[in-house]
């Protein structure tokens, strides 16, 4: 066409986006590192399922109609970028063709019918999306002028290229192409306007302009087309949509292993990492690269607002109002983040310390003049989450909330002292008798008295530790649990040992609410004790006992083989070790803790044992699996006062009286307390009984 | 024959039980009685007093003594105890009690011991009987100096009924009053309201009853019977009750002859504040909840419906 | 303002005592700060930060007592003295009270502290007999603390007829209440600092008296044994239709219990 004009474009357009690239690049690179280069083939696999394949929009049950939308508008973006490349070369060379796209090949015919028909799915998706948008308004969208402005981009890209190709067609088939058109006419596929229905509709739409006025609109969309594809480029990086850019690769170096970053061990007595306030996430600038990214990336849909059990029961916690704040502040700071880094690279063990101590001044002054706990993100905020995860289970683009709100705990309990005091009750009693609640250490192993149980100092030779977990040894309810297992395991012959008086918290809510200190100090005792008795396997009733052992213990020096009692029993009934009884009466549905099913993804175990024992099956709650909906137990939110909104538990509560049935499952001894508080105070504990799986099974044994 | 002094316990012009409970234990193990009373307008109470079995009362009646202040108290006792020659000075249990008795034993160079559920006299030697480490076990203490000073615990003595004494009045010369700890003001209890410390029957409440409504309902059973209206640590931080009505460990200790704990669950910190009492009704809807451990009677149900037919079934009897 | 305040070790109240041939089985027991003392630590590190107080504190006996004491430390106490002499393994309150005198005597305080008793012993003698030893002005069982000047202060008492408010002068001494504050949880920070501090550790002898001064070898009173408490046992319970079950329950409390 004109490839002065089209040179100047390019440059142009390329030059702007490459120097906010550029920019956006090198903060991320000043943030903390961490270590996302390895595994690269599982790396790959999930960028391909969960990005291109778009699983989580597509492959979700509900909201399927718009994942689906999405997806095409996706799918339509990948395979038109490259026609415009092919755009780009007809801007330079009349009649561009792409290798082996040319009309040589019916590869190239494939590509334009394909091309063709996305240009117009797309375009209907488009439209949808507007609507949707502007009249169906969905709660979860942020409606902004952005979107609306973006989507507008693309159906106008579609539209310009449409008409571009009608335009040709017109001056081709009716204006016996005066212009010497290029158009794709090989003998054996035939001409290129029997494969792109789409543009020959277009084209009818404006078969009634003249030969003149046909070829300003075919050069004007062209170019209009192209203008509009670097205004595009250049906009994404500004808003949401850079996630267009951002969402493969931050996919892709998602964390490996568990389903997030794991919460990072403090060296609380490291002088200097207090001195520059690094324990926890004090300052915007402590963030790591692969969170910055997840701060570009979070493309503000709000699937995570709606699973939120806080946000449901309005509570101020809005995950990805959340992403914003930090994000802006992440960019109020930018300038002064990447100069920092600078600094900190110029300083040198062996240099002089008066000069490092210079250096770490100036370094300081260049720290953000707002509080990242107070004025960026509200104190209520930080500490509603009851980490449950659904967030991250739903979230597109595989952002990690969770890890950001335990870490920003850290900073705030060990650099600010500023957490909710109600904890310290609980807090204290951790410290001194090895349980939240304060009961004496000495009568930890009590509820077993009778029950014919072995202490590991009576005896450690045997095949599992049983750890009881402090619920199932004070709490008279979860001691019903406990005393369960106990039945089960003696039938099955099983070769097991408690703890007892020696047996302390594992400190699961002490690290969820940011306090490292005593989670270290109650870890520590817990695995001398267990490498001193030399355990391998251990079984535990709670899926936060169970999470803690198998995940955060290692960090520590203790490396054992844990499994929760569902995935016990499973094993026992698949041994034929012991064998179930379809004896229970009544309906049945389960209830999927958060730390057994979305931290540890036992999903299918407690499935099987309560369909082997339910007469009338089992009934899945309308939140249930991967979408389960927290009891409002978790992050430590048991040992505080839910002040705001309404009780989550009550939510949940209501959603199981709603499904009307006789009984409800549990597998955690938090969701057993919260539920059957709900449903005293809902006052249907006598019609729908609450209990833990251990206690279904005891009853239905052979 | 040893000579026990008993401080009066008065108050709104009342004379309270544990006087009369600490002069009968003297009386029992064969003391010579006395009572000393100190406050502003009491000397009417001298017939009480001498009633309630002592031989002689020591009265400092003075306006200087209208609130109560224990610098001037333990100079009033110490100098009954001196005119009386006691060798054991005993204090009932109260706020007052607590405060003045060891100051009473410091100027005296006696020991002091407090809380006591019982004296044993041997010849010279003296032991009591009290609790310690929050009531988990109990000490046998050795008196080794020849005066004790003693708070006694609530309900630990038992009146003696047709207890008598003779009236026999010293007056004391009120002392000074202490110029360094002056009291500025009372920011008193309701007027009227049963104390808790001093009621025949405590009815408390706690969790269950769930808000003001409940509260409302409890007491309306409370003042039927006229029994003093306690609460649970819990009622107390969620507001619906006032502090002075705790029950408990960091609260008041209480033993009636009845005490019912509704919607109570038995916390080992709210039992530590009323295992002394005779006779202990529960009620919970809870029937694993820890306070039927300690209740003689124990009610499994709504207490939203229990209290109603108790009120009811209660009138029924006292007609 | 100088603020002296007095820690005591006692045994953790949460675990269950065992009494064997008249004593308490020490094994698998385990020692904390008496809960009152801590309530007194808060008060005084409060009234350091709200009115720039300098704060000593002084533990008598129990052994190594440094974990704890750093604890306070920890809390913002910034000086910590320690009283540790066998001769005081039977001390009594009035034997504490005489060593606290010393020690006061020793400094320049203008306000003593202490909890208004002691888990262990449950007495709440020590801190108003050194009150007396003293001759100091004392309140005790105050549930709050006010400064008014350099020499006054003004308290809140809970007494028998409902909150006593008193003003007294300085140097004083205060018992302090549970409900008197929430004591702070020792941070991390607090903890790292305190391992840097010194305690001062002293037997009688470097305090400045001896065993006869303080009367060690005679205290007033001396534990003889300890036996288990009586224990309350369960009664009658009752479950079924409400009204049959309440009306049972009234007939038996007005004509077996008799207290109707």
């Amino acid at each position: 066409m004109n490839p002065l004009l089209m040179s100047l474009l390019l440059i142009v357009g390329l030059a702007i986006f490459g120097r906010t690239m550029v920019h956006k690049i090198l903060l991320l690179m000043a943030l903390e590192p961490t270590d996302r280069a390895n595994h690269i083939k599982e790396r790959l696999k999930n960028m391909v399922i969960l990005a291109i394949g778009q699983k989580r929009l597509v492959g979700r049950k509900k909201e399927w109609v718009s994942g689906i939308m999405h997806a095409l508008i996706f799918w339509g973006f990948c395979i038109l970028s490259i026609r415009t490349l092919t755009l780009f070369g007809e801007g330079f060379v009349k009649g561009y063709q792409l290798p082996f796209l040319g009309d040589d090949y019916v590869l190239g015919y494939l590509y334009i019918a394909l091309k063709d028909v996305m240009e117009g799915i797309v375009l209907v998706m488009v439209i949808y999306a507007i609507f949707r948008r502007a009249f169906l308004r969905p709660k979860r969208l942020h409606n902004t002028w952005e979107a609306y402005f973006v989507l507008g981009m693309i159906g106008f890209l579609m539209i310009s290229d449409l008409l571009l190709d009608g335009a040709r067609y017109n001056l081709i088939l009716l204006h016996n192409n005066s212009a010497q058109l290029h158009f794709f006419n090989n003998a054996q596929f035939g001409s290129e306007f029997l494969w792109t229905p789409i543009s020959v509709g277009a084209a009818s739409l404006i078969s009634g302009m003249s030969a003149h006025a046909t070829g300003l609109i075919l050069v004007g969309m062209f170019w209009l087309h192209v203008i509009t594809i670097m205004i595009f480029l250049n906009f994404l990086p500004l808003g949401k949509h850079f996630h267009v850019i951002t969402a493969l690769p931050n996919v892709f170096l998602k964390n490996l292993g568990y389903p997030h970053q794991k919460t990072k061990l403090l060296a609380l007595e490291d002088e200097a990492a207090w001195e520059d306030e690094s324990l926890g996430i004090n300052h915007i600038h402590q963030l790591n690269w692969k969170q910055g990214l997840d701060l570009y990336t979070c493309t503000e849909c709000g699937r995570c607002k709606e699973v939120c059990p806080t946000y449901t029961t309005d509570k101020p916690l809005n995950l990805h109002d959340f992403n914003d704040k930090l994000k802006l502040e992440l960019f109020d700071n930018a300038r002064n983040i990447i100069k920092r880094a600078k600094l900190s690279a110029t300083i040198k063990q062996d240099s002089d310390a008066d000069q490092n101590a210079k250096i770490k001044a100036e370094m300081a002054a260049l720290n953000s003049k707002k509080q990242l706990i107070g004025d960026v993100i509200a104190e209520d905020t930080l500490w509603a989450c009851t980490t449950c995860r659904a967030c991250e289970e739903v979230c597109p683009v595989t952002i990690e909330h969770v890890p950001r709100i335990i870490a920003m705990r850290q900073g705030q309990t060990t650099m600010a002292e500023a957490y909710p005091k109600e904890l310290n009750t609980s807090l204290k009693g951790l410290e001194r008798n090895g349980n939240p609640w304060g009961i004496g250490y000495d009568k930890r192993a009590d509820w077993a008295v009778g029950l014919d149980v072995k202490m590991m100092a009576d005896d450690a030779d045997v095949d599992y530790l049983f750890w009881v977990g402090c619920a199932g040894s004070f709490d008279d309810r979860s001691k019903k649990v406990s005393t369960s297992l106990v039945k089960i395991l003696q039938k099955a012959g099983i070769s097991f040992a408690i703890l007892g008086v020696e047996e302390k918290c594992t400190g699961d809510f002490a690290r969820r609410v940011g306090n490292e200190m005593l989670f270290q100090m109650t870890a520590q005792e817990n695995i001398e004790t267990l490498n001193n008795y030399k355990v391998k396997k251990i079984i535990t009733a709670c899926p936060h006992c169970l999470n803690t052992l198998k995940h955060e213990y290692p960090q520590m020096g203790g490396n054992y083989e844990v499994i929760h009692h569902t995935q016990f029993i499973d094993q026992l009934v698949k041994t034929g070790k012991i064998t179930l009884n379809k004896s229970l009466e009544g309906s049945l549905t389960y209830h999927d803790p958060c730390y057994l099913g979305r931290y540890n993804s036992v999903y299918d175990q407690p499935r099987s044992i309560l369909q082997s024992i339910s007469k009338d099956g089992l009934k899945e709650l309308n939140r249930h699996g991967r979408e389960s909906f927290c009891c409002g137990a978790g992050g430590g939110r048991m040992w505080m006062e839910e002040t705001i909104g309404k009780r989550i538990y009550l939510e949940r509560a209501e959603e199981i009286v709603g499904q009307q049935v006789a009984n409800v499952a549990v597998a955690c001894p938090f969701c057993l307390t919260m539920l059957e508080d709900g449903m005293k105070e809902l006052e249907k504990e006598e019609e729908i009984k609450t209990q833990d799986i251990c206690e279904l099974v005891a009853k239905n044994m052979a | 024959m040893a000579k026990v002094l008993v401080i009066a316990d008065i108050k709104q012009g009342v004379l309270k039980s544990s006087t009369v409970e600490l002069l009968s234990k003297a009386k029992a193990i064969g003391a010579e009685t006395a009572v000393v009373a100190v406050g502003s307008n009491i000397e009417f109470l001298t017939p009480d007093l001498a009633n309630a079995g002592s031989d002689t009362q020591y009265i400092a009646d003075d306006p200087s003594l209208e609130l109560f202040s224990a610098g001037p108290y333990a100079l009033c006792v110490v100098d009954a105890a001196k005119q009386f020659g006691a060798d054991l000075i005993w204090f009932g249990f109260s706020e007052s009690g607590k405060a003045v008795a060891p100051r009473v034993a410091a100027q005296m160079d006696a020991a002091c011991a407090t809380e006591i559920t019982d004296v044993e006299l041997s010849g010279d030697q003296v032991e009591v009987i009290r609790p310690a480490i929050t009531n988990k076990v109990m000490q046998r203490v050795k008196v080794n100096t020849d005066k004790l000073v003693a708070v006694v615990r609530a309900g630990a003595f038992e009146a003696t009924e047709g207890i008598t004494g003779t009236e026999n009045v010293v007056k004391l010369l009120p002392p000074a009053p202490d110029s360094k700890a002056v009291i500025k003001e009372l920011v008193s209890d309701a007027i009227g309201e049963i104390d808790l410390a001093d009621a025949d029957i405590v009815i408390s409440v706690g969790r269950g009853v769930k808000d003001q409504a409940g509260v409302d309902l409890v007491k309306e059973l409370a003042n039927d019977l006229k029994a003093g209206f306690g609460s649970s640590r819990a009622m107390v931080d969620g507001g619906f009750m006032a502090h002075n009505k705790q029950v408990g460990q960091t609260g008041k200790i209480v033993a009636p002859s009845l005490y019912m704990a509704i919607g109570i669950s038995g916390a080992i910190q709210h039992l530590a504040g009323m295992t002394g009492s005779k006779v202990i009704l529960a009620v919970n809807k809870d029937t694993e909840a820890p306070i039927f451990n300690v209740a003689d009677y124990g009610i499994v149900g709504d207490l939203f419906e229990v209290v109603p037919i108790l009120r009811e079934e209660i009138k029924k009897i006292k007609s | 303002m100088k603020i002296l305040t007095t820690v005591k070790k006692v045994v953790d109240v949460e675990l269950t005592m065992h009494v064997k041939d008249g004593a308490i089985v020490e094994d698998g027991l385990q020692y904390v700060i008496n809960a009152w003392d801590e309530n007194a630590v808060e008060a005084s590190v409060q009234l350091k930060e709200n009115n720039g107080a300098e704060t000593t504190l002084v533990s008598i006996g129990g052994g190594d007592n440094t974990d704890m004491i750093r604890r306070c430390y920890a809390m913002g106490i910034e000086n910590g003295i320690h009283i540790d002499d066998p001769a005081l393994d039977k001390a009594d309150s009035s034997i504490f009270a005489k060593v606290l005198q010393k020690v006061y005597e020793k400094g320049d305080y203008d306000l003593v502290i202490t909890g208004k008793q002691a888990q262990d012993t449950d007495s709440g003698q020590t801190g108003i007999i050194l009150a007396e030893y003293l001759g100091l002005p004392c309140v005790s069982n105050v549930i709050a603390i006010e400064v008014m000047d350099d020499q006054h202060i003004k308290v809140s008492r809970s007494g028998d007829a409902g909150a006593e408010i008193v003003e007294l002068e300085l140097p004083a001494v205060v018992t302090v209440d549970v409900s008197i504050n929430e004591p702070r949880l020792p941070q991390m920070r607090g903890i790292m600092m305190a391992k840097k501090k010194t305690i001062d550790v002293m037997d009688l002898a470097a305090l400045g008296t001896s065993h006869d001064e303080v009367g060690a070898a005679t205290p007033k009173s001396e534990i003889a044994e300890f036996m288990t408490s009586k224990l309350r046992k369960a009664g009658q319970k009752f479950e079924g239709d409400a009204a049959e079950i309440t009306a049972q329950v009234v007939d038996l409390l007005a004509n077996e219990a008799k207290v109707l």
